[in-house]
């Protein structure tokens, strides 16, 4: 996700849509990697599923 | 008659797209004309396989997963709803061995009944407890949790009875019910579940503890990551209100209780009850000293029950089935059942609920199906950051917070996370160090201070530098943290740091690494989530 984002945990990217935030524990370890994206959770998280949910994200901008 | 299926709504299962599947039922069933309903009910704890759809036959309930929303249709073709074959067919769900070999006593509805029934959970038993303890006085009610040997599964495993007579005893004008539902250990989720997939059973709790401590005030601190809990709660607690459960008459018993959720700001310091407790009056999170205990001036002042979720969500069952019948579960002072829950890299993660004396191996092997990577277990951290990492050769230790104390481990809220043989404990040392760092108050020297001094010795010890004094320097921090901390956090951290330079010393004597490159894991196995 940094790289796709093009910013390190705890920034915000250029074009100030997206902020990357290192989180501690989602309560979903049993089906981790998790994600939270606007208050929003997601379990099993491969590098796709985390490209599809940016691209969702942006289109929502 | 209609026919129901079950697709559950638990924050976890969502996570992975069971809002979609429940939209493809939906399609299908008015597609079909078929007279069906779908329920959402809570997980029953078996993530592997959530989505995890349930239908009701005469048979029993019958379970397939994990379904994604384009094997939908394929289901319905199939006769799912008659409870056919098909290739996620796994059987009548309570036979499947994961759940049928459990002792579910506080998770005894969870996954079965739609959460937000209230005429589901009275009918699966709900509010019984809260039934035998309006028959009793205050002192006896205290007493039944004292005898039925409960001990806060928060992770300290005091004794709640005893807390408990602690407020009883202590005269005010005003006490409150606290429940810790600041669930921030890592490899834990059993508080989560039973917030989204049995509600009631909390509130019927802290509703009981309310009564037995003469306490007409109750709150639920949770955590800011569980946005999904907080409103499945709030729509609980309406729903309760709403039909006399909640309020200034009780089950028509003319007995007060009150009840409000409260969302934390997301520090893990605010799961130790004091930091809660100042969160909670709208300040800081930061630690209080103690004495005075909680039980004799607590939220506002006032004499105060901080309970852990599990502790409380346990009090009903032990109320409607009597004191002996849960201490009859469990092994030495370890009484009653564990909720066990398995993370990390490991098969078969989920919530396992078994009376103590269980061992992790049987916990691992038999339930988890051991790592995922199909690699050999190396490690185990159990309790949350603050645990211990046990070796393999430990995995025999009973499921029993003295058994894991002579090992200078901890039980903990019961998670445990499991890493294979590519694990490197000197990096998890440090992490447990930065852990602490980070999240510290900043109260106490030994905490704030001593905790990025650790990172740093740390850090010399991984990179070679004078390894042998700086191995020794580490031991006598740690010392200092453990003698010289206020509360758990800086008490505790030496635990993982220093069961892992014990159990796995050749990681700390490793020749300095090269500086990490960047790789990306091809071998990541992708899933479809919705």
């Amino acid at each position: 996700v940094e790289d796709r984002l093009g910013v390190k945990l705890g920034g915000t990217t250029e074009d100030r849509s997206l902020t990357l935030e290192p989180v501690y524990c989602l309560g979903n370890c049993a089906l981790s990697p998790a994600v939270m994206l606007d208050g929003k959770l997601y379990g099993r998280v491969s590098s796709q599923v985390a490209d599809f949910l940016i691209d969702g994200a942006r289109r929502h901008v | 008659v209609t026919l129901r299926i079950f697709v559950p709504g638990d924050a976890a299962a969502l996570s992975v797209g069971s809002d979609a599947v429940t939209k493809a039922i939906h399609e299908q069933i008015a597609a079909r004309r078929v007279d069906a309903t779908v329920i959402r009910n809570g997980s029953r704890g078996m993530f592997w396989l959530e989505p995890l759809v349930e239908v009701e036959t005469p048979r029993g309930r019958i379970a397939y997963g994990p379904v994604t929303a384009n094997e939908v249709p394929g289901l319905f073709d199939a006769g799912f709803l008659d409870g056919k074959p098909h290739r996620l067919h796994l059987g009548v769900t309570d036979e499947i061995p994961y759940l049928k070999k459990q002792e579910r006593l506080t998770f005894a509805r969870c996954g079965i009944t739609d959460p937000l029934s209230l005429s589901d959970y009275v009918s699966h038993g709900g509010y019984r407890g809260l039934e035998r303890a309006l028959t009793l006085t205050p002192q006896a009610i205290v007493e039944e949790v004292t005898n039925s040997g409960l001990r806060g599964r928060g992770g300290a495993g005091f004794p709640t009875g005893i807390k408990w007579k602690t407020v009883l005893n202590t005269p005010s004008h005003q006490k409150y019910i606290v429940c810790n539902a600041d669930e921030g250990d890592s490899g834990t989720y059993a508080d989560r579940m039973i917030m989204e997939g049995d509600p009631f059973v909390l509130i019927e709790g802290m509703t009981i503890a309310g009564f037995a401590v003469d306490a007409t005030r109750g709150y639920i601190y949770l955590r800011s990551e569980y946005p999904h809990a907080f409103r499945q709660l709030q729509r609980a607690i309406a729903i309760a209100y709403d039909k006399g459960y909640l309020g200034e008459n009780v089950a028509g018993s003319g007995k007060r209780f009150d009840l409000e959720p409260r969302m934390g700001a997301g520090a893990y310091i605010c799961g130790e009850e004091t930091s809660l407790l100042e969160s909670l009056e709208g300040k800081r999170g930061q630690i209080r000293f103690k004495p005075p205990l909680p039980a004799i001036k607590g939220l506002f002042g006032q004499p105060t029950v901080v309970n852990n979720v599990i502790s409380l969500a346990t009090v009903p069952i032990i109320l409607d089935k009597g004191a002996q019948y849960y201490r009859d579960f469990g092994m030495g002072k370890s009484r009653g059942t564990l909720t066990i829950q398995l993370a990390g890299n490991i098969k078969h993660g989920g919530l396992v609920e078994k009376a103590f004396g269980l061992t992790l191996r049987e916990a691992i092997y038999d339930f988890g199906g051991g790592t995922a990577s199909g690699r050999p277990l190396r490690a185990i951290q159990a309790g949350g950051p603050l645990g211990a990492y046990f070796p393999e050769s430990l995995l025999d230790t009973p499921l029993d917070y003295e058994a894991f104390a002579e090992r200078k481990g901890m039980l903990g809220h019961g998670g445990i996370v499991v890493f294979d043989d590519t694990v490197d404990l000197a990096h998890q040392a440090r992490f447990a160090m930065e852990f602490c760092a980070v999240e510290s108050c900043g109260k106490c020297t030994p905490c704030r201070v001593g905790s990025t001094r650790g990172v740093e010795v740390i850090d010399k010890i991984i990179a070679n530098q004078d390894r042998v004094q700086n191995l020794e320097l580490l031991g006598d921090l740690c010392e200092v943290l453990t003698d010289g901390s206020l509360c758990a956090l800086g008490g505790l951290i030496p635990f993982p740091v220093q069961s892992a330079i014990r159990h796995f010393p050749e990681d700390f004597e490793k020749p300095a690494p090269p500086p990490p490159v960047y790789r990306p894991n091809k071998s990541q196995e992708t899933q479809p989530w919705r």
